[in-house]
């Protein structure tokens, strides 16, 4: 199987044809600009296959805070998403995710923790895990790619 | 310890045991003085006894007195739970400073109802005389209510154990299922982005099997390596002989360095790229074919700021030549030594096979 032999992920609008495949629209994702932070290779590059597959642009993935942030600080408006591991080899993201809420551009973490580990602002915001099929990132990447009001993050 | 003016306690019958002294009687009726005297020390050798027996006793004892608790009597067990003396004195007074746990209040309840009460783990920060820092002890405790001769409600017999041990132990086995939990969550995690990642790589799935399987029994290896050292570290040439140990490449390896004892996220991550130069080397590198030779050698310099040094050297293999397009393995390696682990890597591609250096930081080991 070659990776483009997949099938893709769907939007949530899929249908399924009678036989059960699923159709390979992948509703707009393709050509998506998508920043990613993840300092586990493994994980960083299952991110970054994934998206590929989805068709999105892929920028990263960063493996240091400091990249991305200079990524993100350099020009804004090469980003359409942004996908935030929470701890970066010991350091935060946060910081970052408060500048991606100044900056508009949507994002969503990828962390492992569980919410209780998370810092009560960004508690309840939409985290993918370290475990999800390309059907449920290409769910949440479809959630998430318009900016979120500042509401959103008051609890 | 600063205390108050004791009340003074009621008389009670132990109390009253306490001083009592051979009585004696007028000498006009010797039968029954006689009689009377051994009575009376035959009272005070079982009292005597009994005292002994309560005050040497493990468990924690103390009888309090009255409506106040006062304390009449407290074994040994208790005097040094409490570090302080308290005979004579209420509770209220005595135990100013640990009335944690609704102390006085369970006590007056029982006092009050004359139904006993047993709290089981019960947890009390205890100050220590002198500079020494409070203890934290669990106890369970009994309240039992003391009825005098017609009935009415006089005291109080505490009773109890330090149950210290127990409660700590049942801590610490609730942050290792926590851990545990933790653990498995990030290995079922970490199986399916290898489950991802080697699917994107292969041409058939009988090789999706065979690579995926042959990661997860490289993973299961780190792992062993690690249980082995308590998930504290894992030695460094553990993880490269456990590698090599069911390809039966043995006698073909030679591995050289001194003991280095990896962190758990270091060993997990090069564990993962030995497997994959192993793979390579064993596909299509020195152990493809029967002369090949693989050669890994490792040093650091002693201080302590110093890094970690290791070559992989392959030779009498076909020639190495850089990949038209790097598959998961080389860019798994690439970042986890760049990216993981902070350290840096240099490829050669040679004639008899590939070499690997990695500089890996001290941060990857402990020393």
């Amino acid at each position: 199987m070659t990776a483009h032999s997949y099938p893709r992920a769907a939007s949530r609008t899929e249908d399924r044809e009678p036989n059960g495949v699923r159709q390979t629209d992948i509703a707009g994702l393709a050509g998506l600009r998508v920043m990613v932070l993840e300092d586990d290779p493994l994980f960083a590059m299952v991110l970054e296959g994934m998206l590929q597959d989805l068709g999105c642009r892929v920028l990263g993935p960063f493996s240091e805070l400091d990249d991305a942030t200079a990524a993100v600080q350099d020009d804004p408006e090469l980003l359409d998403l942004v996908i935030l591991d929470i701890n970066i080899h010991g350091e935060m993201s946060y910081g970052l995710a408060a500048q991606l809420i100044d900056l508009h551009i949507p994002f969503f973490f990828c962390s492992g923790y569980e919410k209780v580990a998370i810092e009560p602002r960004w508690r309840n915001w939409p985290n993918i895990g370290k475990f999800f099929t390309e059907t449920g990132l290409a769910a949440m990447l479809d959630q998430q790619r318009e900016p979120h009001s500042l509401t959103a993050v008051r609890r | 310890m600063e205390i108050g003016t004791a009340i003074p306690a009621p008389e009670s019958p132990i109390a009253r045991a306490a001083k009592m002294e051979p009585v004696v009687f007028a000498e006009e009726i010797p039968g029954s003085l006689a009689s009377l005297q051994a009575t009376s020390q035959h009272l005070l050798a079982e009292y005597n006894f009994f005292h002994n027996l309560f005050d040497n006793a493990p468990g924690l004892m103390c009888v309090l007195r009255g409506p106040q608790h006062i304390f009449e009597f407290v074994n040994r067990a208790w005097s040094e739970l409490i570090d302080r003396e308290v005979i004579g004195m209420p509770v209220r007074e005595a135990l100013h400073d640990i009335q944690g746990q609704g102390l006085i209040r369970l006590l007056d309840t029982v006092y009050d109802s004359g139904r006993p009460y047993t709290g089981r783990g019960l947890g009390f920060a205890l100050p220590r005389r002198g500079d020494r820092q409070p203890v934290e002890r669990y106890l369970d405790l009994t309240y039992q209510p003391i009825r005098d001769g017609d009935g009415a409600i006089s005291g109080i017999f505490v009773s109890g154990v330090d149950a210290t041990d127990r409660i700590l132990a049942q801590e610490q086995q609730r942050l290792l299922m926590d851990e545990l939990n933790h653990r498995v969550k990030n290995t079922l995690a970490t199986v399916c982005a290898i489950a991802g990642n080697t699917l994107r790589g292969s041409q058939s799935s009988e090789d999706f099997v065979e690579t995926f399987q042959s990661r997860l029994m490289s993973l299961s290896r780190t792992h062993n390596a690690l249980t082995h050292g308590q998930w504290q570290g894992a030695d460094l040439q553990a993880l490269l002989e456990a590698e090599f140990e069911p390809y039966g490449l043995n006698q073909r390896v030679t591995l050289t360095g001194s003991t280095i004892r990896l962190t758990p996220r270091s060993a997990l991550s090069l564990g993962m790229v030995f497997h994959e130069l192993t793979i390579n080397a064993a596909k299509y590198g020195a152990l493809s074919i029967p002369d090949g030779q693989l050669d890994i050698r490792w040093h650091r310099l002693p201080d302590a700021g110093s890094p970690l040094v290791l070559d992989w050297r392959e030779s009498g293999g076909p020639p190495a030549l850089p990949p038209r397009r790097k598959g998961f393995g080389s860019r798994l390696i690439e970042r986890s030594v760049a990216q993981e682990l902070h350290g840096a890597l240099t490829i050669e591609y040679g004639s008899g096979g590939l070499s690997h250096r990695m500089v890996l930081p001290p941060q990857a080991f402990v020393s």
